[in-house]
């Protein structure tokens, strides 16, 4: 179809209305607000990495998220929570995630050359606290004792990563990582720091992952009656940054 | 003493951690309104403005000087809102998106063009909201145009610079895009819908001549 063709007068009375609709309130408080956090996260980033402006960091092509920038996705975050997740399978993808997290993280502290002695005690007892009323026997409370070995589907783990995404956006587990929340490990100490709320939850398991491409810190609160929720942080320069949260049927 | 844009854009190249948040508060509220209006609703703008903040600062070393960099700084976020309308669509493709129960209750602009405007069509609020509905419905590029040249008042020479694109694609796209607003609009359909320059006034009585009236040629 071809456009028509307008008179001057029918151009300008176009003109007009655009004009007339034009934006003249200030950005509102909260949008305000929102950005000077924004500003605030990019300066600390800034404070560490001060590469990130250099004329080396930066390209001409002056589009967003291909330098890995990350944006809370308001738009989409309201379409997203008009939907439900089927109960089943999340159910068993939270409780494959946790089980998951589990083995990883019992896999990888014996043999691990970061985390102390102490840590790595930590952190068993911690398993075993988490374990109880979740999906692990609720056996014991020694340290010393040997933990429950999980034969979990690693590939559950896809499954969690892939719902998660399509609730929240791109989210990437890292692998191996997994840990209680009020037993940090020396060498995760500064993520959870950086990484999750201020007041740390108790109780919850903690998987480092990234969102559009930041470091981020997914964590599975204790399962409670309505079931467990699910919330996720990017990391900031000083504490981590609140972007979502969804609950999990608890499956228990 | 105040920094020029350029000051503080250099500045927060070199370090300077207040820079940059100086800059961007000059130019905010234009930078939003943009947004806003290149976008359609405020979700969507204060993500697209979001993008563009973090790709500014973390670009800001790119930023070439051959442009006043608050033309460089709405090139930024122009850039960010296209590419949130494009995968929208992309998103669009797939699945209606939930809040749809909201656009709707925007109105839409298929039966305007099936009649005129509403009587009460004076009235600013639905007639602004009948604008950007119907601006909506624009290619993001005539969109842009539009909204940087006849919403936002630039030249055609600066909005050319923001968008990159020569001076002449600008005039095309802002002229095609009007086309397709005006049936929209009721622009075709009422000329009295208020054309800025209604020309002559009409004339109240015939217009009488001093002059006695001709003969036929001989």
């Amino acid at each position: 179809m071809t456009d028509p063709e307008l008179t001057p007068a029918q151009n300008e009375a176009v003109r007009r209305l655009l004009a007339d609709a034009r934006h003249d309130e200030p950005m509102p408080a909260e949008v305000a607000a929102r950005l000077d956090d924004v500003l605030a996260d990019l300066s600390g980033e800034r404070a560490t990495s001060p590469e990130a402006t250099s004329p080396e960091a930066a390209s001409s092509d002056v589009t967003s998220d291909a330098d890995g920038a990350v944006v809370v996705p308001l738009a989409e975050r309201r379409e997203r929570k008009a939907r439900r997740w089927p109960a089943v399978l999340l159910s068993a993808a939270a409780v494959a995630a946790i089980g998951l997290g589990v083995t990883q993280m019992l896999d990888s502290s014996p043999d691990g050359d970061n985390g102390s002695a102490e840590s790595r005690s930590a952190d068993d007892g911690a398993a075993k606290d988490s374990l109880q009323g979740e999906d692990a026997p609720s056996s014991s409370d020694s340290a010393t004792e040997e933990p429950p070995t999980t034969a979990r589907l690693p590939q559950n783990l896809d499954d969690l990563e892939s719902e998660l995404t399509s609730e929240l956006g791109p989210v990437t587990f890292r692998d191996g990582q997994a840990y209680k929340a009020d037993v940090t490990p020396r060498e995760t100490a500064t993520l959870t720091r950086r990484c999750g709320p201020d007041k740390a939850v108790p109780g919850a398991w903690l998987q480092p992952a990234t969102y559009r491409g930041r470091d981020a810190l997914v964590i599975f609160h204790p399962p409670s009656p309505t079931g467990r929720r699910v919330d996720l942080y990017v990391c900031g320069p000083k504490s981590g940054r609140y972007v979502d949260s969804v609950t999990l049927p608890s499956g228990e | 003493m105040t920094r020029s844009d350029h000051d503080l854009l250099r500045a927060h190249v070199d370090g300077d951690p207040d820079a940059f948040g100086e800059l961007f508060g000059r130019h905010r509220d234009r930078l939003w309104a943009v947004a806003l209006r290149t976008m359609g609703n405020p979700e969507e703008a204060a993500d697209a403005l979001q993008d563009g903040l973090i790709s500014a600062f973390r670009r800001a070393g790119s930023f070439r000087g051959d442009a006043a960099v608050t033309t460089w700084l709405h090139r930024v976020v122009v850039n960010a809102c296209l590419d949130r309308i494009r995968a929208n669509k992309v998103r669009a493709a797939g699945a209606l998106p939930d809040d749809l129960d909201e656009y709707a209750g925007r109105g839409t602009l298929s039966t305007s063009d099936q009649g005129p405007l509403p009587e009460d069509a004076a009235a600013d609020g639905e007639r602004r909201r009948v604008v950007l509905d119907a601006l909506r419905t624009l290619p993001e590029e005539q969109r842009a145009a539009l909204v940087l040249v006849d919403m936002e008042g630039y030249g055609v020479a600066e909005a050319a610079e923001i968008l990159e694109c020569a001076v002449g694609t600008i005039k095309s796209r802002c002229a095609r895009g009007r086309a397709r607003l005006a049936p929209l609009l009721g622009v075709l359909r009422e000329p009295d819908v208020s054309p800025p320059t209604p020309g002559n006034p009409p004339a109240s009585s015939p217009v009488s001549s001093s002059d006695p009236p001709r003969g036929p040629p001989a």
